[in-house]
């Protein structure tokens, strides 16, 4: 029994050790936990716990033991959240990097109660980013539930949503408003009060004023706090570029404080469309233009922007100030401002990726709207898929877009769909030809000049169909590809076919070609155009003709590759093609100074074409006024002179048969004005009388002879008595009939031209005085059989134009006729192809004894007498009077003797 | 004292005629020459009368040469007897010898002239040069002058209108002294009038005990 007793007695202190084992156990939790917490808080409750971590922070440990109870968090253990702590070996110091680096290792346990998939899309992105921790909006140990959160909000705004309160004047005089209204609660961030966006403010000391400087920074301080919510990378491109430029804070379009839901904003673009739904909704703008304002609904939430409503473009426009009318002066200044807002959400550098989008960007000739549409616009990308790439490259290449090249010369890249669809290419896609473009690629050709890009673009383009194997099939065509670029014959868009029909007439064979802007390229760099005006031809002088009959050797068959030097070989060329119908001009302008000075280089030489024109060949003889105008384009200076003319005034008058340049100077036979004879040319003019007129007073008697005129008008130009100007005696340098060149004394003497005229004035007074003449004459007969040609001409040989009347005209002889007469003296050597060298003379030269040997056929009378028979004449005399006298002095003294003789006689 | 008729009526006409060309050609000749110095008569006047004194000469000439050839007088007074030189060089050096010496010393004239016989030999040669070479020459070089066009074939020939006009002025300087040196010859006749009256009036009077020539 006694056993029993025990043995009962030890199974109850068994199942009372079980039961009190069992409370133990079930208190146990609470015990170990009431004594965890009492051994962390023993000392985490001391305020001044401080923990300096390697960086230099400082880590406060402390923690307000009441506050972490009343937490959502009070009930849990401390190591349930900070599982690196071992309470046996703790407080050895942990090893903590930063603040933030602990921060986030211990808000990895929240993920242990707060599992990822139960958490919203935000929180989602949140820990994607991984850039903030739970911590940070949730708070460490005293955290919150979000009730409290707003209980929080409702504090603020106690203060905040009293309207007199809340304005603050900011250091730089900015107001700032501090009222928010109570429909904050209501807005998408209602329910999370405000210190998750205003984190820098302890609603412990608040509100003792917060330091802002301007509004602009406050907003942009608050404005990085969106994307701890909000990170950068959940955001779409068009966001992130828009954060990129930095132009806009969030709010900027979401607003401050009633964030609006995206539903939000459908309800408000449902508000808009409601009025702008109605199709008859004009508005007539100062300029008078009607602009619609009616929007197709349905076609506008199809768009990308249907989702984000009216607001984003229409900025300026709110319920608050609609449907006052906006003033709008214009639709295109409307549509302008409204497109410069694009640039808001789609920041330039993003759109700029498109090179061809970029410069359209640029040039600022067109903008969004034009090629984007207004309200019906769609996804780009979706867009671009859906277009042909006609359609696609012609969305902007319809536009005028003007590229202007290194070489400053401007390139339209217009293209005019209307000539392409015409063309023999109309099947083809743009880029068939424009090879390494697409609707992704642009590629921007770099080339320096127009003419580097087209011919470059032929090569590459045209080429790579149109091989040269297929080209060498047509000779003549081949040829022509060898000096013309493809697109001059064949165009650009609007490429054409130019396969001939069997018999076109040959000037239309040739005009295919050469109506358009083809060149020629000579050697030397210079380049001809060789387009050819067809109305030019028509109207010319040869308009009957057909090409070949002047360009000899081209024909249906036949054309060949010529190479020119320079464009003055070309021309020279040219000169022979008119010399096949013209030989009697071309013999007589082979003659001209024209042509001497043509061959000695110079460019501005007229030949053949110069004065008749390429293709316009014109007849210049039956108009008075061509003929006059195609020699004053390059003789300025005689113009001016011959202005002064009576010739002039009765050209003015319009008289035909009044004299111009070619009636004296003739048309190609221009000759230089020394050896031209010029006097002849009066002649044909003038009175077929001439001669008896002049000879009327003109003469010698005691015969009037008409020869005796010919005396005066052979050695006498007429305008030295038919104008005012000064007269000289002209002595030209002549080689038998023709004038000696200063080429051909240089190389008589082999010098220089230049060592030839201080050869000449070797005083180098600028004066050829007679020694100077007659030791260089002296000289040259040693080489030559040469002789001086005299003629009595004006001084200044432009005087000559200013041709006076009849009855002016001088008919004194003895204004030449006397040794003292203002005639000046001139020596000219003539020069290849140009105006002849001229040296003033001493005039005593001619009185000089040595005149008679060099001067040998002329001679005025009186004016060029040779001086020393003048003295001559006196010694005779002298010596006549002399003998007389002498002779009769002797027979005065010998009288006596004669006398004596006499008487001796008789 | 007996009379000669020395100077037919044509010489005679000629003889005057020419000698007061002569002198007209020879002023007027200054006067375009020296148009600057002189201003007995415009230029254009000068050369007017200088022409047409000049083919008043040509013409004069022709008197002369028609004359002279037709009755071939020319060959008896005016040619020197040139077969035979050296009577003829010594008969020419006596008369030099007169000019310069014998008259002076009262020596009779060597030469007596007489129709057939007028010129002593110096004068025979002088007149020859002057009237077969000399006056052609001023003639024709006054040609040329006077139109070089119608006459440049004579230009051509002469060698230029430079060496003509030379030729004319040269040949105008020796005709200027030439006449003075003549005038004064004039003088040297029986009386200082002698050979003056001769040319008026045909008869030269030569006295029986003198013997002069001009």
């Amino acid at each position: 029994m006694k056993l029993n007793k025990f043995l009962y007695f030890l199974i109850g202190i068994c199942f009372l050790t079980f039961l009190i084992s069992l409370y133990l156990f079930s208190v146990s939790e609470k015990i170990s936990f009431a004594k965890s917490e009492s051994n962390c808080l023993r000392c985490h409750s001391i305020k001044r716990l401080p923990k300096v971590l390697p960086s230099g922070e400082e880590m406060s440990l402390y923690i307000n033991k009441e506050d972490f109870m009343e937490s959502i968090h009070g009930s849990f253990s401390c190591t349930d959240c900070h599982k690196d702590i071992k309470p046996a070996i703790h407080p050895r110091p942990e090893k903590i990097g930063s603040k933030k680096e602990y921060i986030k290792k211990v808000s990895q346990s929240c993920l242990d109660c707060h599992p990822q998939d139960g958490l919203s899309p935000i929180h989602k992105n949140i820990l994607k980013e991984g850039k903030i921790s739970c911590s940070e909006c949730h708070g460490s140990h005293y955290i919150k539930p979000m009730v409290e959160l707003k209980k929080i909000a409702e504090g603020c705004l106690e203060c905040h949503s009293v309207k007199g309160f809340s304005t603050k004047i900011l250091p730089n005089k900015e107001i700032m408003y501090l009222y928010v209204e109570k429909r904050f609660f209501n807005s998408i961030h209602g329910r999370i009060g405000c210190l998750f966006c205003h984190n820098y403010i302890d609603p412990a000391n608040h509100p003792i004023p917060t330091q802002i400087s301007t509004k602009q920074e406050y907003a942009k301080g608050i404005f990085k706090n969106c994307l701890n919510c909000h990170p950068l990378n959940t955001l779409s491109s068009i966001h992130k570029g828009f954060l990129k430029e930095d132009r806009m804070v969030c709010f900027g379009c979401h607003g401050s404080h009633y964030i609006k839901s995206r539903a939000e904003w459908k309800k408000e673009t449902e508000k808009c469309l409601r009025c702008h739904s109605i199709k008859r909704l004009p508005k007539v703008l100062p300029s008078g233009e009607e602009m619609s304002l009616y929007i197709n609904k349905e076609d506008f939430y199809k768009t990308v922007h249907g989702d984000v409503g009216c607001w984003v473009c229409h900025q300026g426009i709110n319920f608050s100030n609609h449907p006052r009318p906006m003033r709008i002066e214009s639709k295109r200044a409307y549509t302008e401002k409204i497109s410069s807002g694009c640039f808001r959400c789609h920041p330039k550098d993003a759109i700029s990726k498109h090179k061809g989008h970029a410069k359209v960007i640029e040039l600022k000739n067109i903008i969004c709207v034009d090629c984007h549409g207004y309200h019906k616009n769609q996804a780009v990308r979706e867009w671009r898929e859906r277009l042909r790439y006609q359609e696609y490259c012609m969305y902007c290449h319809k536009l005028d877009m003007i590229k202007t090249l290194p070489s400053q010369e401007k390139i339209n890249l217009k293209v005019d769909l209307s000539q392409l669809q015409k063309s023999v290419h109309k099947q083809f896609e743009c880029i068939v030809c424009h090879k390494g473009f697409s609707k992704r690629e642009h590629p921007s050709y770099n080339f320096k000049n127009k003419k580097e890009y087209t011919i470059n673009l032929s090569k590459s383009i045209c080429q790579s169909c149109h091989t040269e194997e297929e080209l060498k099939k047509n000779p003549t065509h081949y040829a022509v590809s060898k000096t013309a670029i493809c697109i001059e014959c064949h165009g650009y868009h609007n490429v054409k076919s130019l396969k001939m029909a069997k018999g076109v007439p040959e000037n239309k064979y040739c005009m295919n070609c050469h109506s358009m802007s083809l060149v020629k390229k000579m050697e030397n760099g210079e380049v001809l155009s060789v387009k050819v005006d067809e109305k030019q031809i028509l109207t010319s002088a040869h308009k009957d003709l057909k090409c070949s009959q002047c360009h000899i050797g081209f024909s249906l068959q036949m054309h060949p590759i010529r190479s020119f030097k320079s464009i003055s070989e070309y021309r020279e060329k040219a000169q022979e093609m008119c010399n096949q119908c013209h030989k009697k001009e071309s013999t007589e302008y082979n003659a001209s100074i024209h042509a001497m000075a043509v061959l000695k280089g110079n460019k501005d030489a007229p030949d053949c074409v110069k004065c008749h024109g390429y293709h316009n060949v014109t007849k210049i003889t039956p108009n008075p006024i061509l003929k006059y105008e195609v020699c004053i384009r390059c003789h300025e200076k005689e113009k001016e002179s011959y202005k002064e003319s009576i010739h002039y005034k009765v050209f003015e008058e319009g008289v035909k048969i009044a004299p111009v340049c070619s009636n004296c100077h003739n048309a190609h036979k221009v000759l230089p004005i020394n050896i031209a004879e010029l006097n002849n040319n009066c002649i044909i003019c003038h009175d077929k009388n001439i001669k008896k007129i002049h000879n009327k007073w003109l003469y010698n008697p005691p015969f009037k002879l008409e020869s005796f005129v010919d005396v005066h008008f052979g050695s006498v130009s007429c305008e030295v008595c038919h104008t005012k100007g000064e007269k000289a005696i002209r002595l030209v340098l002549m080689l038998e009939k023709a004038p000696l060149t200063i080429e051909e004394i240089s190389k008589l003497f082999n010098k220089q031209p230049i060592e030839i005229k201080s050869m000449l004035d070797y005083n180098e007074d600028g004066i050829i005085q007679k020694d100077e003449l007659w030791k260089f004459m002296g000289s040259l007969k040693e080489k030559a059989k040469i002789r001086l040609k005299g003629k009595l001409v004006m001084e200044n040989s432009n005087e000559a134009h200013k041709i006076i009347s009849k009855k002016e005209a001088i008919k004194d002889c003895a204004i030449c006729h006397s040794p003292k007469a203002l005639v000046k003296g001139r020596l000219e050597i003539n020069r290849l192809g140009e105006k002849s060298e001229k040296f003033e003379l001493e005039r005593a030269t001619l009185n000089s004894f040595k005149s008679i040997p060099n001067i040998k056929d002329f001679y005025v009378l009186s004016l060029s007498k040779i001086n020393i028979l003048d003295t001559l004449f006196i010694l005779a005399v002298i010596a006549g009077v002399a003998a007389a006298g002498g002779h009769i002095f002797l027979r005065i003294i010998t009288l006596p003797i004669r006398r004596k003789r006499r008487e001796d006689k008789k | 004292m007996k009379k000669i008729y020395l100077h037919p009526i044509p010489v005679r006409i000629w003889h005057w005629i020419n000698a007061i060309c002569f002198l007209i050609l020879i002023i007027t000749g200054l006067q375009i020459r020296w148009v600057d110095k002189i201003g007995l008569m415009s230029f254009k006047t000068a050369v007017k009368i200088h022409s047409w004194t000049g083919f008043i000469l040509l013409a004069n000439y022709f008197i002369w040469f028609i004359y002279y050839f037709a009755t071939l007088k020319f060959f008896k007074i005016y040619l020197p007897p040139f077969w035979k030189p050296i009577e003829f060089t010594k008969k020419a050096f006596r008369q030099a010898k007169y000019y310069g010496f014998g008259i002076m010393i009262g020596d009779k004239n060597p030469h007596h002239p007489t129709p057939e016989n007028k010129f002593n030999p110096l004068q025979q040669v002088a007149y020859l040069t002057i009237m077969v070479i000399l006056i052609p020459l001023q003639i024709l070089t006054g040609l040329v002058l006077w139109d070089p066009v119608k006459f440049s074939f004579l230009e051509k020939i002469l060698g230029g209108i430079q060496i003509v006009s030379l030729i004319h002025v040269a040949l105008w300087i020796f005709f200027s002294a030439f006449i003075i040196v003549h005038f004064y010859l004039a003088t040297l006749g029986h009386t200082p009038l002698a050979h003056f009256i001769a040319m008026i009036t045909g008869y030269e009077e030569e006295p029986e005990e003198h013997e002069e020539t001009h």
